[in-house]
Parts: structure tokens; sequence; C-alpha cells
């Protein structure tokens, strides 16, 4: 089996404030917090995606001179139990709270060493793990199922409206080795902002006419890695629409991922452009997913953005919306032209939650028959200057999430096109209190299997 | 289908197909994988794993094949669809026979439902 080389911790926006509450220094000692995790194998690394925060009451820590926050053992047993009965890893949160590097010290690393082996023997399946949280840098160790050493903590990933990383090194500029190429980009996203441009990779799903410009802007931007997501091969509707095909793509048939990689080596060779020629849900498409940092949805049907949406939460991934309706008006009298950017965020609002998603609008794709007699959806009008202002605006929100230019204001981001007037409005939108779709999949991660 | 029931069943599914696996998932549902069942003569491939997933309430368990299979025509079966079951990729597929609990076994589900892919479409 490959060798785990590090993990990454991520905190879903719902459980964020409760994180730090629970972790804030009270009656002159540390506190702790124990959260309940899932985890999902990567490639190279190991997710932890935490579940539930459970903070320690105040009456079961004893005073200390030695430790920076001790506690009675028996604390812990209802925590054990819950995390056996939900086959979840135990991850126990502290805070040195100030900007700047952290680390375990020796006391926390001998707690740790000496707690996470237990936790393993109770829920062997799952990692452990033991992190500090400072107010700018996380640092932590972690115990891997099956395996006795530890690996560090990565970083931790606070899902927030932008995605704030708390690693443990200090990071570097990454405009002077690029030229002049993001000089004036950099002016809005700053050189924090540029890092995470690089270093983001992006899942772009539907590579037609919202996807392909998607993919230019990103590609001009500067990301590390495109993920393009996509089984069909181009014919002559698209030319269009699809940004980069030519009249040659169509003879020869070639794969919009084909096309899409030439794009984006004719922007920069720099921006790796991974061709993923498979449809969501194939399993080549999903471990491709879940990779990325950011997903796209540039798709037709809403089971497709059913799939996009439970595997998006599943993996704690943001995921970003768009999608086009050109529809006559009864009568013949005109057209109505909507559309929509919407940013998802996990522990905010789901496509569920909104009934943007419902099973009604799911059997209404498949004639109310079974899922295995879904077909595909009607042909839509599609226009390529509309396509490209959705495109962008779900760029804008990429930017967003990776730089933060913009201030946040609390709202999650649900913005509607109407075509005919040229606007984007911002619409509200919450999380229901009790979406049966997010409990079932946030943070799902991989399944643990037993042997019969 | 109560606990003491399902368990009869897997023991009755290991002895008819070999390895099997068991996860535990949201809702209350459990997900039964069998490594290596055996497709109609003339399928390619020859063997798929197979998936059921038994949800609390539901008069029969769900069950899926992976991706991928033609018939002995060489086609591939309609009314199919590729769907993500806990983040893994599995074959949904249209079958119709009568099935319950009480009558049946999850062997005899797993057999029957498997029997659709002999019938050239």
């Amino acid at each position: 089996m490959k060798r785990q080389m590090s993990a990454e911790i991520r905190v879903p926006l719902h459980l964020i404030e409760t994180l730090k509450a629970a972790t804030a220094f009270r009656g002159g000692h540390e506190t702790v917090a124990f959260c309940l995790a899932s985890h999902v194998r990567l490639s190279n690394m190991t997710l932890l995606l935490i579940k539930k925060v459970i903070p320690l009451p105040g009456d079961v820590y004893v005073s200390s001179s030695t430790h920076g926050a001790k506690w009675t053992g028996r604390a812990m047993v209802p925590i054990l139990n819950e995390a056996l009965a939900g086959g979840l890893g135990i991850v126990l949160f502290h805070a040195h709270p100030h900007t700047g590097r952290v680390s375990l010290s020796e006391d926390d690393s001998r707690s740790a060493r000496k707690l996470l082996p237990v936790f393993q023997n109770v829920i062997p399946a799952r990692p452990h793990a033991s992190v500090v949280l400072g107010k700018t840098h996380a640092a932590g160790t972690v115990l891997l199922p099956g395996r006795t050493d530890y690996v560090n903590v990565e970083k931790v990933r606070l899902l927030s409206p932008t995605i704030t990383d708390l690693g443990n090194h200090e990071g570097s500029s990454v405009l002077h080795k690029e030229g002049d190429i993001y000089h004036r980009q950099a002016l809005l996203t700053g050189s924090a902002g540029e890092r995470n441009l690089r270093r983001a990779k992006i899942a772009v799903i539907g590579l037609s006419g919202g996807g392909s410009h998607v993919v230019q802007q990103l590609a001009h931007m500067g990301v590390g890695e495109i993920i393009g997501i996509d089984d069909d091969r181009v014919d002559e509707t698209n030319r269009s629409r699809l940004i980069g095909m030519t009249r040659l793509d169509v003879i020869f048939r070639r794969r919009k991922t084909k096309v899409m990689k030439r794009l984006v080596r004719k922007i920069n060779r720099r921006v790796k452009f991974t061709p993923i020629p498979h449809p969501v849900p194939y399993q080549k498409a999903i471990d491709a997913l879940k990779e990325s940092d950011i997903i796209i949805g540039c798709v037709d049907s809403y089971h497709a953005r059913a799939d996009l949406q439970e595997l998006a939460w599943r993996y704690m991934i943001p995921y970003i919306d768009i999608g086009l309706r050109i529809r006559p008006l009864d009568l013949g009298n005109g057209v109505t032209i909507g559309g929509q950017v919407m940013t998802a965020i996990p522990g905010s609002f789901c496509q569920w939650c909104i009934d943007f998603l419902t099973d009604g609008k799911l059997l209404s794709e498949t004639g109310g028959r079974p899922r295995s007699y879904f077909e595909g959806t009607d042909k839509h009008a599609q226009v390529v200057s509309m396509n490209g202002i959705l495109a962008s605006q779900a760029v804008n929100e990429i930017l967003q999430l990776l730089t933060g230019f913009a201030p946040v204001d609390g709202d999650m981001s649900f913005k509607k096109f109407n075509g005919l007037e040229g606007t984007l409005e911002k619409w509200g939108v919450k999380k229901k209190s009790r979406c049966e779709k997010c409990e079932a999949s946030l943070g799902g991660g991989d399944l643990i299997w037993h042997s019969a | 289908m109560t606990e003491e029931n399902l368990n009869t069943a897997i023991a009755s599914l290991k002895e008819a197909y070999g390895a099997i696996s068991v996860a535990a998932a949201s809702g209350g549902r459990k997900l039964v994988r069998i490594e290596k069942t055996t497709l109609p003569n003339g399928c390619a491939p020859s063997t798929t794993p197979v998936l059921l997933v038994i949800t609390p309430g539901q008069p029969r368990p769900q069950l899926y094949v992976k991706p991928g299979i033609k018939l002995p025509n060489g086609k591939v079966p309609r009314s199919t669809s590729a769907v993500a079951v806990e983040g893994e990729a599995w074959m949904q597929f249209s079958y119709s026979f009568p099935w319950d609990e009480n009558s049946h076994s999850l062997v005899q589900l797993v057999g029957a439902s498997l029997q659709r892919f002999a019938k050239a479409e």
C-alpha cells in the first residue's frame, strides 16, 4: 500500500466557531475540544473530516502545574462510546492563541502518544489526531489506521467563505518567479492570494459552453491545476459556444478534454491540466474529484447536480454550480432567460436545503421512473455570451474562496441571473435546520468495510 | 430486515459467493458487498462485484453491479445508470420479479437479478 505522507483536517463552516469557542482559554488554563471525524485516503494524503465538536465541560479539568490542560479520564468515556458507535476517529484540539508558527509542546506530544494509541485500540479503522491551533498556523500529529508511526498535520482547512488554511510553514512569494504575468492581478489578490491560486486544484465538470469559459479563465488566472471532467466529444453544434475549439476538432471528433488541454497549454504551460474523459459518477471521475480543492459544476441535469452535491459534501469540498435556462414563454410570447451561480460551502446550505434539488425535479427528468431510465436532459437553448457571464462570475467566486478579495457579509452566495435585464442579483439563502441530505452526506468520507 | 435475519442472510451469501464485506452507512443503512459473482454466459466481463443496500423500512434491498458490463450480444444493457453509492461508482439497473423477505433469500435475489443480463436487448 502507498505510504500516506501527511494529513489535512477539514472543518466545515457550521463548526468553525464552535471549535474556536471550545478551545478558547478559560479559567486560567488551556481547554480542549474532542472532535469526531471520518477520513478519506487520497493519492498522497489522508483527509480527516470533522463531523462533530464536543467541548469538555469545565468541571472535568483538574489542576496541574505540569500540563496546560489536564482532565479526568472518565470524561472521555462518553466520547469514546460515541466515536465507537459512529465508527469515527477522534481529533483532540487545543489552542495556542497567538499569530505565527505553533507546535505541539513536549507535553502535548507525550500526551498524544499516550492517548492516540488508546483511541486506535477502540476504533482501529479510523485515524486519530492531536492538533494545536494558533491564530494563523496549526500543527499536529496523526496516527493512521494500521500504523504505529505518526504523520504530521500538513494543514487545518477552515471551510469559511474564504478558505483559510492553517499550516505550519511560512509561505514564500511566488510572484518573483513568474515575471510580470500576474503583477496586475496581484494588485487585487495580494501575494498570499497568488500563492493560494498557484496551489489550488480546481475540478471543472462539463466542458462545453460554461465549462470551457471557466477553464480558459482559470488558465489565465494561473491556478495550479485544472481537472477537466467530461466524457463527450465535440460536434458541429459546440462550435457556437465551446471556447478554444476549431473546425478540425469537429472533423476529428476530438474529446472535449483534449481541446481544453490544448487551450490551457497555449495560455500557460505552468498550469497543469488533468483530463478525465469519464462522466461523473464513474470511479475515475470520483477519484479525481476527491483530490480537488473546489468543484465547479457546469452540467445540464438535476441528476448530475445531485451527484456532485453528494460528492462535494462527502469529501467537504466547496461546490460552485452554474446553469443557464432560456425558455420560451407560453403562447410563443417571448422568452425568459434565467440562470444561477451558486457557491455552496460544506456546512452551509446545500442544493437540497434551498429546494434547488428536489425528488420531484429528479423524477421529472426520468418521467417518474427509476434513475436507471435516465437518458439525459432535453437540449436547451445556449448562447456563448450568456454562458460567459455565468462562467466569469463562477471564477470570481473561486477568486473569493481562494484570495478573499471582497469583504464577506455573512450571507452565503446564490446569484440569480436575469438575461433579459443583464443582471446578477444576490439572493439570501440559508441552510435548513434539518436537511436529511446534508446529514447523510456531509463528511461521510470513506466507508469502513469489515469482512463478514 | 432484522439484525438477526440479516446476519443469517449474510452467512448464506458467504456460502454461495465467498468473500463478503459489510459496512454501516448513514440513515441506518447496511451495505453488503459480494466481491465476485458470475454473470450469465457471454457477458463481458464474466464476473462482477455486487452491492446490496439494505435500508430500514424498505421492502427489498437495492442491488448494484459494477459499470461497464456488456451483454452476450455485445451491447450495453438498456435502462442502466451509473450512480455513486457512498462515494463509490456502481451501476443501477432495472429488473422485475417478485421478492419478499419472508419467502425469498438474498441469494435468490442476487441470482435472479443477474439473470437480467442474459437477455439480448
